[in-house]
């Protein structure tokens, strides 16, 4: 089937790196889409997926190398090429489902019946029922999809990119969407959709491209690739460097009094999707409980719920057996509980204030004199006595990722909390300060610390925790201390979902 | 009594309109009173110099597009703060009209060019009613028909959408400050030409009103209509009422913008209540 004379699409090379922030989301990719195949590109989130797709939509412009279509590079011929949907919704909200498809570049009056006849033939064809006259803020997130797939097939896209279709559908809705796509490829058309999901990409894509980190890990046709061969393109072998057993060498867990932290029954939804389902699992003071999983399968709501942001639609959160519902993070904080959370800069630290004001919740500054003034001293001295490199005076968002979490986790343990929630510790930490932070959150442990690990890492699920469990698609499944369950390949498909394809 | 709240409604009407048009494009002009005060002074000054009607709301009409373009090259090019570049356009008009009609009539006070009263009137009725009316209609049918329209009312809700679809958000806002310009032009031209003189701040906050009324009419052509005649109906009513009410006449003619400040707070009570269906996509 890789005829040459059939290629629709051709990367070159491309890379693009994001000025603000110096992510770096797609790193020299090259590849060849073909004419009327189905192409799924999957890996993690953050890998640069969705970057690569608004790069083929003509949606950017890649910082280095080419997209080629139709032997032109040109942004104007990749839109009038490619029918995106995507991910976040992009509707205008006060306009109707009608008027958000044709919005376009052309100019003059338009004709609302003709095209309402046009469009409404479209969705007779495919069998897309959808009321045109809706405004599209009222729209669900699967109703959403279908105005822009409508989109797509009435401007006759000839390539389509999906991105994340199955996320916000039920089991049915994914089923008719794949028969859509699979009628649409023998219709002679491309779809490049994005999954991280192997079992629905086993079923329907023709090739698989696996994106780790911006680089494409391979491509192949899927004949080529096992469930297993995919689950570890996407989450990496490397091992790193200086890992500690650190789980091992303990002893028993008192498990028999009060749990810290329990969750009972606890579920979430969000439009209308099942993002959670019915979450138990009870930590005990001195254990480290580690949540894996893909952070789109539940992990994000997980770490929402519990620091109080987000409230579950059913379940409770007790601490110290109590029910502390509804959690808010004020609760959170008189309850003494500590929270390191995903974002630093966002949730973590006010970027644009000092250190030191950053620190003050720590300790309050009775005296008399100048009350800036002693902070700023005190907060000098926990800053080199927790050996970050930084002035009290200076503003956070100047330091590097690596100290702000630093900060950020002296700032949390100081006060001997009773339950920590973590979530991606280790996120751009280089290897040594990743360490000492595996060292600290061992130590909080041995202190008789309850810590929550919320973790994408593999390799820090495993060194660190001593249960384990992962989220796939909402659940929760506890992984056995076995030699058979506890490696990371097992859990890596166990994450993925390979287990079920 | 109509053709009076007409009259006074008109050049609220047209500013009104212009606002509207850069508000549904995603950005608040704040320099309509700048640009109304501008041109009225141009209408004025050309008017009376020519005595001609086409020329003088030529000249209205370039001085709203020259203050636009102002506001163009402060927020957009200079990227700077579209509030501050605003109330720096209506800063500086007012001074610029002052040292312009000091170097030219030799005062800084009214300026009554010969034979330009009543220039505008055509029939009986100023030719701004009409303009005005048509303008409204042709806006409606512009946002609602054409795919101008569209293209205009998203870029104030999801610019993304529009990138993603080939379309620059950002040329479209400068047409629709450049737009609004035009439309602060004529309402100057309307406001000065209608009664043939220019008293330094003869805008008198129409610019303001003009704003409010935009909100006041939920950002559709007809409410935004329909709100300047009301503030129009109020003016009027303070008007006559000076003669007879017991009142200083100094709180009687305060009062339309009393009311302004208690229909904007009616809007917001009435806004909050709604605020569940109006924030962005519905989550169930």
């Amino acid at each position: 089937m890789s005829d040459n004379s059939k290629i629709v699409l051709e990367l070159k090379n491309v890379t693009q790196i994001f000025a603000e922030s110096g992510v770096r989301a797609c790193h020299d990719i090259s590849m060849q889409v073909q004419g009327s195949e189905i192409l799924a590109v999957m890996g993690e989130n953050g890998a640069g997926k969705s970057t690569l797709m608004f790069l083929i939509s003509g949606f950017m412009e890649p910082g280095r190398g080419e997209i080629l279509c139709r032997g032109g590079k040109n942004p104007a011929d990749l839109r009038a090429l490619v029918g995106m949907v995507h991910q976040k919704p992009l509707l205008a909200g006060d306009l109707s489902v009608l008027e958000n498809i044709i919005l376009g570049p052309e100019k003059g009056l338009f004709r609302k019946d003709v095209l309402k006849e046009e469009i409404a033939a479209v969705q007779e064809r495919y069998n897309l029922p959808l009321d045109l006259h809706l405004k599209a803020k009222q729209l669900t997130a699967p109703q959403i999809q279908r105005c822009e797939l409508i989109r797509a097939l009435w401007k006759n896209k000839e390539l389509l990119i999906l991105d994340e279709p199955t996320a916000s559908l039920s089991t049915t809705q994914s089923e008719e969407l794949f028969e859509l796509l699979l009628r649409l490829k023998g219709e002679g058309k491309t779809v490049i959709f994005i999954s991280h999901k192997i079992h629905e990409v086993m079923k329907v894509a023709d090739r698989i491209a696996v994106i780790r980190r911006g680089e494409l890990q391979g491509i192949d046709a899927k004949g080529n690739l096992s469930p297993r061969e995919i689950s570890r393109l996407m989450i990496g072998e490397d091992t790193l460097p200086g890992e500690e057993p650190a789980a091992e060498k303990r002893g028993e867990i008192d498990r028999t009094g009060v749990p810290v932290l329990e969750l009972s029954n606890l579920g979430y939804s969000e439009t209308g999707t099942r993002r959670l389902d019915s979450i138990n699992l009870s930590l005990y003071p001195g254990e480290i409980l580690g949540m894996g999983g893909i952070r789109e399968n539940g992990l994000t709501h997980v770490e929402d719920i519990l620091c109080g942001l987000e409230q579950p639609d059913t379940g409770f959160i007790l601490l110290n057996g109590k029910n502390r519902m509804p959690l808010t993070p004020l609760k959170l904080r008189r309850s003494g509980i500590s929270y390191i959370p995903a974002d630093r800069l966002k949730r973590g630290a006010a970027p644009e204030s000092t250190l030191a004001e950053n620190l003050s919740v720590l300790k309050r500054q009775a005296g008399f004199g100048s009350y800036r003034k002693r902070l700023f001293s005190w907060a000098g001295q926990f800053i080199s006595d927790h050996a970050i490199k930084g002035e009290a005076k200076q503003k956070v968002k100047t330091l590097s990722g690596g100290n702000i979490q630093k900060m950020i986790v002296a700032r949390e343990l100081e006060n001997n909390p009773p339950l920590l929630i973590v979530s991606e510790p280790s996120w751009g930490l280089d290897f040594k300060s990743r360490d000492r932070l595996h060292s600290q959150l061992v130590q909080a442990r041995e202190e008789g610390i309850a810590i929550l690990l919320l973790t994408t890492d593999l390799d820090e699920l495993l060194s660190l925790s001593d249960r384990i469990c992962v989220l796939t698609e909402g659940r929760l499944t506890e992984i056995e201390r076995t030699e058979e369950q506890w490696n990371r390949y097992y859990i890596g498909e166990k994450m993925t979902g390979a287990d079920r394809a | 009594m109509i053709l009076a709240i007409f009259g006074s409604a008109t050049p609220l009407i047209l500013a009104a309109l212009g606002g509207l048009l850069t508000e549904r494009a995603g950005i608040l002009n704040i320099a309509l009173e700048g640009m109304i005060l501008g041109s009225a002074f141009a209408a004025v000054i050309v008017g009376g110099m020519t005595g001609s009607l086409a020329l003088a709301v030529l000249a209205a009409i370039g001085a709203g597009v020259l203050a636009a373009l102002l506001f163009n090259l402060g927020t957009f090019t200079l990227k700077g703060n579209p509030f501050i570049t605003g109330l720096g356009i209506n800063v500086l008009v007012p001074a610029l009209t002052v040292s312009i009609s000091q170097s030219l009539y030799g005062n800084q006070g009214i300026i009554r060019p010969d034979g330009l009263s009543g220039i505008s009137r055509i029939g009986g009725m100023d030719i701004f009613i009409p303009l005005a009316l048509l303008l409204a209609v042709l806006l409606q049918i512009i946002f609602f028909r054409t795919r101008k329209g569209l293209i205009i009312r998203s870029c104030g809700e999801q610019e993304d959408l529009l990138r993603a679809r080939g379309i620059n958000p950002v040329s479209i806002k400068k047409e629709m400050v450049i737009y609004s310009g035009l439309f602060s032009g004529l309402a100057g031209a309307a406001l000065s030409l209608g009664l043939g003189v220019y008293v330094p701040g003869m805008s008198a906050g129409k610019g303001w009103i003009a704003l409010v009324a935009i909100y006041l009419g939920y950002r559709k052509v007809p409410g935004v209509v329909a709100a300047c005649l009301l503030f129009s109906l109020a003016e009027w009513g303070a008007n006559r009422a000076q003669g007879f009410l017991g009142v200083p006449p100094t709180l009687i003619l305060s009062f339309p913008y009393f009311m302004t400040m208690a229909a904007l707070w009616l809007f917001s009570v009435k806004k909050r209540k709604k605020v569940d269906c109006s924030g962005g996509f519905r989550v169930n």
